[in-house]
């Protein structure tokens, strides 16, 4: 009797199949061939995904801790033990068995010479080439797994598939879904052209390939390291093709996307390309962006992004033991306030204009763009730090971390006075406020730390809340505005402020730093400040999954064993007169 | 049996319901029981009642709330964790949560009873007060625990403690009641709406009575009583005079005889018929059990579900389900769990956001609860309740819920929803036609199901209870 396999199973081993039976036909003289694939490719490709090693790409994967964790859950344990899964499993087997090797050693023979996929807009085609390690053995292969398919399509009554002969060569498939073998190749495309340019080179060996593209070669050479995945995209043509609109447009709507992100708009709409780097190891994995960059492409505009000379460094982050995140820029934000009408559209300049009117009111008639602003100095920090709550009374039912801006001042002592008394002014408001919700009131002190004046206030507790384990969400705050050296430090709690001022004397800061923007999120503190609100996590899950206590707190419990995995996160944004570059990173426990 | 409510002999309606040929104890009345007591119930709690005499589970059903009355939510930790946020909204999901895995079997089974929760809608529509105008999720909490604690008590000791509570003041506007300017508004509630209804007073007992609160206020979220803003001079309130405290004053209400009347016919029209509206001599028996038990509550509730009326065709199917009992209803007849956060906007949507009820009045119930609008918005959320993502049936979906309950066969599956969900059954036409619906459906069994039950959605008789 005939196996009857399910579909989706048969479109997985439809390409193996594939490179079987057209192997089978393939010209000897190819099987030698030592061509890589940007060799083959048109130089006119506007871009290329290239995969070299796929083989190590899965040895990494398979071995890595996070894939150990998953292994062991018992919804992955439930997952591989359902019907689907048995059948696939047994399906895997009748092949092996039928190829004489592991599923395994087949997946590095057949694309252990890498995988390569590329774009032509000449013939707005894509075309993929698979290169094997072994030519050889992928006949032989081939031959067993094309009865295979020829004895399953006539089982199901289908048509075999329609196949032509190019400069012979098999080509097999439909209008816009062809594939061919040639040599240790598998080559598919969706565009007849684009596949026959591909054959022809791999015959004739005389044309211009990618290769001889001066944009692509120089990108090339560029590439730090071995990235398991790298792509590289020719913007330039992209653009001069009108296919890159959105670049075009000076102005935004959303002032936190322009601050995070109008520095790379600019380099966007000037560099001739960009390339794509994934690297992954046991311990990160990174995902870089990379685009040559000249600073006479910033515009007049934007220079409040980049600094003068397209030199601007974020500070090294003020991280202590307690920081869970970390972003600091270089923003002269004043100038981006000010420069408001070139940079945003004109329902957000209206916007910006009443909040400016409002704020210079609230900063007693100082220009908010121009004086209050102008006042910092152009590196920013906003850090979030768990908070220890063990020496604190009352505790809060909902445990938040506390969080904090941070910079430099211009005219420290002059803009010190003016920022205490608007800090002073600010409480008084929030006390009205809270006196009018029925909410605790603020009482304001002044401390000295480390020989400089802390200027808090903390939240009066009622009578009968004083030792409560459960207080209300407001006993997280402790406004405090706090000065050391030339810094300033606006935090949510007092105790935050103090550890920031360490922070900035005793230098417990990251070295080396040379980012535009730095982000960094620990894992370990984000866990721990998780794990203080477990109770809450756990009311979360059961009010929207629907979920017991029980699969609830396991569902937490996962999650917070799954964040103990990683070392944290980070993504930086380096300019320098040469290249913009934004890579993020994820760490992960060896 | 009479088919009229004005006929009705009171000494019937209210003896208890003795089960015969004619009429069987079975899983069809225990359902019609459960539905009205609480949120319906499952199979296998069906399968568990229909072993026991109505009488006998009326009693435990009260014995079992009034258990669960005495142990404080407080200590539940998933109220706790709403309340951290501050936030009354996130209040209705955890009281959805509660309603959803209250259960029959008791304490050891749950740490509330479905009758508890479904006393303390009751008691929250009556004493309404809504969480938009009191804007405090501590005082809203605070007094869901007050009404879950008097749910099944001393009426008098929760009216008492109610016009003492923050939120209550702080909703009629009572929160400075000074006695240069007495507010008339609780005065008024407390005797039309709360207590006697109208045609039970006169405006100038409302006025006197005002004079009484004078001095009642909220400071910082609690009561507080200001002895310089009480107006100590005589007043005259429903035929008694003196210089009545606040307390004193409800206690004089408390004396009206038109109290357990008014009471025990709020209890008739939510637990028995929505319309019409019972006659006085049906009432008179339930007023009289209520004076004589000092206004406990609980005596009057265990004497509606053991009684014949209760079981009559003049209860059964002659209530229109409120969008909580629909929604909630449907999940614990199904045994099943969804994102009760969306469920809450949901309810919101068709007409009852529990902690914010309409007006004063609370909920007008009955037809109100269908109209257009909400006949739509009922439909689909059964709709989306049965294909959320986050919807699971007996832990997993309804192909598997179906066969733990032996419902294989689409004819058996039809017979079993209709015969937990429905309060009337479906004809034989319908069934059938509901067996096409099923048999024509697209997709895996579950999603087959589904289908089904929103079909049996869009028929009438799936909103009575």
């Amino acid at each position: 009797m005939t196996r009857r396999f399910p579909t989706t199973v048969w479109l997985c081993g439809l390409i193996v199949t594939a490179i079987a039976h057209t192997s089978a036909y393939a010209q000897p003289e190819l099987d030698s061939d030592d061509r890589t694939a940007i060799e083959l490719l048109p130089a006119s490709c506007l871009a290329v995904v290239e995969m070299q090693h796929p083989d190590d790409l899965l040895t990494t994967l398979s071995g890595h801790n996070v894939w150990k964790k998953v292994k062991q859950q018992p919804q992955y344990q439930e997952a591989i033990s359902n019907p689907g899964y048995m059948m696939f499993l047994g399906i895997r087997t009748h092949i092996e068995t039928q190829i004489g090797m592991k599923w395994r050693e087949a997946y590095d023979t057949l694309l252990g010479g890498g995988i390569t996929i590329a774009f032509h807009p000449e013939t707005e085609g894509l075309v993929a080439l698979v290169r094997s390690t072994d030519a050889a053995k992928l006949q032989a292969t081939a031959k067993k797994l094309i009865e295979l398919g020829r004895a399953d399509a006539h089982s199901k009554g289908n048509e075999p598939l329609p196949e032509e002969q190019y400069r012979d060569i098999t080509i097999y498939g439909k209008k816009n879904a062809r594939f061919a073998v040639a040599g240790p190749w598998l080559i598919m495309t969706n565009k007849d052209d684009l596949g026959k340019k591909i054959l022809d080179s791999l015959m004739d060996g005389s044309r211009t390939s990618i290769k001889d593209n001066e944009k692509f070669a120089v990108a090339r050479q560029s590439i730090d390291g071995e990235p398991a995945i790298w792509s590289w995209i020719d913007l330039g043509t992209v653009r001069d093709a009108g296919l890159a609109k959105g670049l075009d447009r000076n102005q935004t709507e959303n002032p936190i996307a322009e601050l995070l992100v109008g520095g790379v708009l600019t380099n966007l709409r000037k560099t001739p390309y960009f390339t794509a780097s994934l690297y992954v190891s046991g311990e990160s994995t990174r995902l870089q962006f990379s685009a040559p960059h000249e600073n006479e492409w910033v515009e007049e505009f934007r220079e409040y992004w980049f600094g003068p000379d397209g030199n601007g460094t974020a500070d090294a982050p003020l991280e202590t033991e307690s920081t869970i995140l970390s972003i600091s820029t270089y923003r002269k934000v004043s100038e981006m306030w000010l420069r408001a009408g070139d940079l945003f559209d004109e329902r957000m300049n209206d916007e910006l204009a009443k909040a400016d009117a409002n704020l210079t009111t609230f900063f007693a008639g100082k220009d908010f763009g121009e004086d209050v602003l102008g006042s910092f100095g152009p590196t920013l920090q906003i850090l979030v730090n768990r908070q220890n709550f063990e020496d604190v009374q009352p505790k809060p039912a909902l445990r938040l971390p506390s969080f904090a801006l941070a910079g430099h001042l211009e005219k420290a002592e002059e803009t010190q006075t003016e920022l205490r008394r608007t800090f002073q002014s600010f409480v008084g408001f929030l006390n009205v406020i809270g006196a009018m919700q029925g909410n605790p009131q603020l009482d304001q002190d002044i401390d000295i730390y480390r020989d400089n004046k802390i200027y808090t206030a903390s939240f009066i507790p009622e009578p009968d809340e004083k030792d409560s384990e459960r207080a209300r969400i407001q006993f997280n705050f402790s406004p405090t505005l706090a000065f050391a050296k030339d810094r300033f430090f606006i935090a949510s709690t007092k105790q935050m402020a103090k550890e920031l001022i360490d922070a900035a004397y005793d230098e417990q800061t990251t070295q080396g730093e040379t980012s535009n923007t730095a982000i960094r999120l620990k894992a370990k503190t984000l866990g721990e400040a998780l794990a203080d609100n477990r109770d809450q996590l756990v009311a979360q899950n059961m009010i929207k999954k629907g979920q017991t206590r029980e699969e609830s707190a396991q569902e937490i419990g996962l999650l917070l064993e799954v964040l103990n995995l990683f070392k944290g996160m980070s993504f930086d944004i380096k300019t320098t007169d040469g290249e913009l570059k934004l890579e993020l990173a994820i760490q992960t426990k060896s | 049996m009479p088919q009229d409510i004005a006929a009705i002999d009171p000494g019937w309606a209210w003896s208890p319901f003795t089960p015969s040929d004619e009429q069987p104890w079975n899983r069809r009345l225990a359902a019609h029981l459960c539905r009205r007591a609480g949120f319906g119930a499952t199979s296998q709690e069906l399968d568990e009642l229909v072993k026991r005499s109505p009488s006998d589970i009326a009693h435990s059903f009260v014995t079992n709330a009034e258990d669960a009355s005495q142990r404080d939510p407080e200590t539940d930790a998933l109220a706790t964790a709403m309340l951290a946020t501050g936030n009354s909204r996130n209040l209705a999901a955890w009281w959805l949560y509660r309603m959803l895995n209250a259960s029959w079997r008791g304490p050891e089974a749950s740490i509330t009873s479905p009758l508890l929760e479904k006393l303390t809608l009751f008691w929250h529509g009556h004493f309404a007060t809504g969480a938009g105008k009191v804007d405090d999720a501590e005082m809203m909490f605070a007094q869901n625990r007050l009404l879950r604690r008097h749910a099944l008590g001393d009426f008098g000791a929760m009216t008492q403690e109610i016009s003492r509570d923050p939120a209550m003041l702080i909703y009629l506007d009572s929160t400075t009641n000074r006695k240069a300017h007495p507010n008339e508004n609780y005065a008024r509630e407390i005797m039309e709406l709360f207590c006697l209804g109208e045609g039970n007073y006169t405006e100038r007992d409302i006025q006197e009575l005002a004079r009484c609160f004078t001095g009642w206020e909220v400071r910082r979220k609690n009561f507080r009583f200001n002895k310089y803003q009480h107006d100590t001079g005589t007043k005259t309130i429903l035929g008694e005079t003196g210089p009545f405290t606040g307390e004193e004053g409800v206690d004089i209400v408390l004396k009206q005889k038109a109290l357990p009347r008014f009471i025990a016919g709020k209890l008739i029209r939510f637990f028995i018929f929505d319309e019409p509206s019972a006659p006085e001599h049906l009432i008179d028996p339930l007023a009289r059990l209520l004076r004589e038990s000092d206004l406990n509550i609980a005596p009057v509730v265990e004497r509606i579900f053991a009684s014949n009326l209760f079981y009559s065709p003049l209860a059964v199917g002659q209530k229109v389900r409120s969008p909580v009992e629909l929604g909630i209803g449907l999940l614990r007849c199904l045994n099943g769990s969804s994102n009760l956060d969306r469920v809450a906007q949901r309810l919101d949507e068709i007409g009852q956001a529990v902690f914010y009820p309409p007006n004063v009045k609370g909920w007008d119930g009955g037809r109100t609860w269908i109209n257009t609008s909400t006949l739509l918005g009922r439909s689909n959320l059964v709709g989306e309740l049965l294909r959320h993502e986050t919807t699971r049936f007996a832990g997993q979906n309804l192909e598997t819920l179906a066969r733990k309950n032996g419902a294989e066969s689409t004819e058996r599956l039809v017979n079993w929803l209709d015969e937990i969900l429905l309060a009337v059954p479906f004809h034989d036409d319908a069934r059938n036609e509901l067996v096409t619906v099923m048999e024509q459906a697209t997709g895996d069994k579950s999603r087959r199901i589904a289908e089904l039950v929103h079909t049996m959605s869009t028929v009438p008789q799936f909103h009575l209870a």
